[in-house]
């Protein structure tokens, strides 16, 4: 399969019952908030127009593409969210092969 | 803020050595200072109170938002909590970037809400990792304190440095990173120092090894929707970065606003974490007099005639690589990072040995 190119396209960052979202065209994605992404942060966007980069169909980032450093977390606007059935699935491989502790 | 009549200067972010003192010995520790450590209680290292008042003086200059709280092991101050809640009280974001270890309750207890600690950890496989951080036992030990800071629902980055030992266990290793909570990885190819210069051979991946775990990393970030990072810059000319549209891959900001000048622990002020250039002296200079003149400029200008030449349309982000690499192992930041051509020298190795493996 071809891999998907990122594609910088404008969109604009919207708020609705304490939840944000990016729109790109017609298309509306939520942003997930969480200890990378400050909903304080997010506030101060809304109702502007930022560039959205797009892989396929995931928005991997708003705002300027981020200027990563070395050893320090990069920009708060690098988009991730690990699905929480995801981790607990990795929480339980690396228990049961003795790495974490049970129950993690 | 600066005065009125002066502009303010555009970092945003800045790092604090607060220590040199380490009790990992990690094979690809680039710290200049690392043969020869100032310990804990070195004369000179500044005190809690004058942290927080050197910060001050930068934020005076500068509309700072986040210290990162580095060293050596940051954790090895027993004061350490109280530092990120001086900064914390004073509205600063603060990162730890930390070996991990040392994360008891007692001190998580202290940190203020809502620190950052970036951990690092270097496989999934508790041998090997310990084997690159020096210390037996180190693998354990870091689950333990990432854990019970993950249970404290503090925020939590993995850093993966990168090397010829831990290529191949990149996919793991981000995996058991999420699996502690870590909600960024960053992935950085291991950096060249004058220390390292002589085993790069042992510890540059080469081409086919970085390749190698790029993909993992961008399958690890597509199917866990985690977000990489690629902090260290990885020239285009050591291969094509246009194939892993889920990472992120980071510049050296020569300078430019995301420019991250570090404090040393003894309040000396240098370009980066990674460079041993003295600029100045917080203790008794501005932040502003020092990054604007002209041997500060000068450290960041340099750019060498093959990057200038080259086509890629990443040429003026990468611009040779890590400046402050060159001028530790090569001697001048205009020259290319020192990384590409060991890469290139580790692949042709990686050949040669392949095909005599298949002459045999």
């Amino acid at each position: 399969m071809p891999t998907p190119k990122p594609v910088t396209k404008e969109g604009a960052v919207i708020a609705k019952n304490r939840k944000y979202f990016v729109r790109v065209g017609r298309s509306v994605k939520e942003i997930p908030t969480g200890p990378l992404v400050s909903a304080a942060d997010l506030r101060k966007l809304v109702g502007s127009t930022v560039p959205v980069t797009i892989v396929g169909k995931s928005v991997v980032s708003i705002g300027r593409r981020p200027g990563i450093l070395c050893y320090v977390p990069a920009d708060p606007w690098l988009v991730g969210l690990v699905q929480p059935a995801l981790q607990r699935m990795l929480q339980q491989k690396y228990a049961e092969a003795g790495i974490l502790a049970a129950g993690e | 803020m600066g005065r009125p009549d002066e502009p303010v200067l555009p970092f945003a972010q800045v790092v604090v050595e607060v220590t040199q003192a380490c009790h990992h010995h990690c094979l690809h520790c680039y710290n200049f200072w690392r043969a020869d450590r100032a310990p804990l209680t070195a004369p000179g290292t500044l005190s809690r109170a004058e942290i927080r008042a050197v910060v001050g003086r930068i934020r005076r200059d500068t509309p700072l938002r986040q210290v990162a709280l580095s060293g050596g092991e940051p954790l090895l101050r027993p004061d350490l909590p109280e530092i990120a809640g001086d900064l914390a009280a004073d509205g600063l974001g603060v990162v730890v970037i930390t070996n991990g270890t040392l994360l008891t309750d007692e001190r998580l207890g202290r940190f203020p809400a809502g620190t950052i600690f970036e951990f690092t950890l270097f496989s999934a496989d508790p041998g090997l990792h310990d084997r690159i951080a020096g210390r037996p036992g180190a693998f354990r030990r870091t689950i333990r304190g990432i854990e019970r800071a993950g249970r404290r629902h503090f925020r939590l980055a993995l850093a993966c440095v990168v090397t010829r030992l831990n290529a191949h266990d990149v996919w793991r290793t981000i995996e058991l990173g999420i699996a502690l909570r870590a909600e960024e990885v960053l992935f950085n190819r291991i950096n060249l120092s004058r220390a390292t210069l002589a085993s790069a051979g042992e510890l540059v991946p080469s081409v086919g090894q970085l390749r190698q775990a790029l993909e993992a990393a961008e399958e690890a970030a597509r199917r866990y929707g985690v977000a990489v990072a690629v902090a260290v810059p990885i020239p285009p000319c050591v291969l094509p970065l246009d194939r892993y549209p889920h990472l992120h891959f980071g510049w050296c900001p020569r300078g430019g606003p995301e420019a991250y000048y570090t404090v040393g622990y003894d309040g000396r002020l240098r370009p980066c974490n990674h460079s041993s250039v003295i600029l100045g002296d917080l203790r008794t200079e501005r932040f502003a007099d020092i990054v604007t003149r002209e041997a500060t400029r000068a450290f960041w200008r340099p750019v060498s005639p093959i990057c200038r030449a080259c086509t890629d349309p990443l040429r003026d982000v990468c611009r040779g690589g890590c400046p402050a690499a060159s001028d530790e192992c090569l001697g001048s930041p205009g020259l290319v990072d020192p990384f590409v051509e060991t890469c290139r020298r580790s692949e042709e190795a990686r050949r040669r040995q392949t095909a005599d493996c298949a002459g045999r």
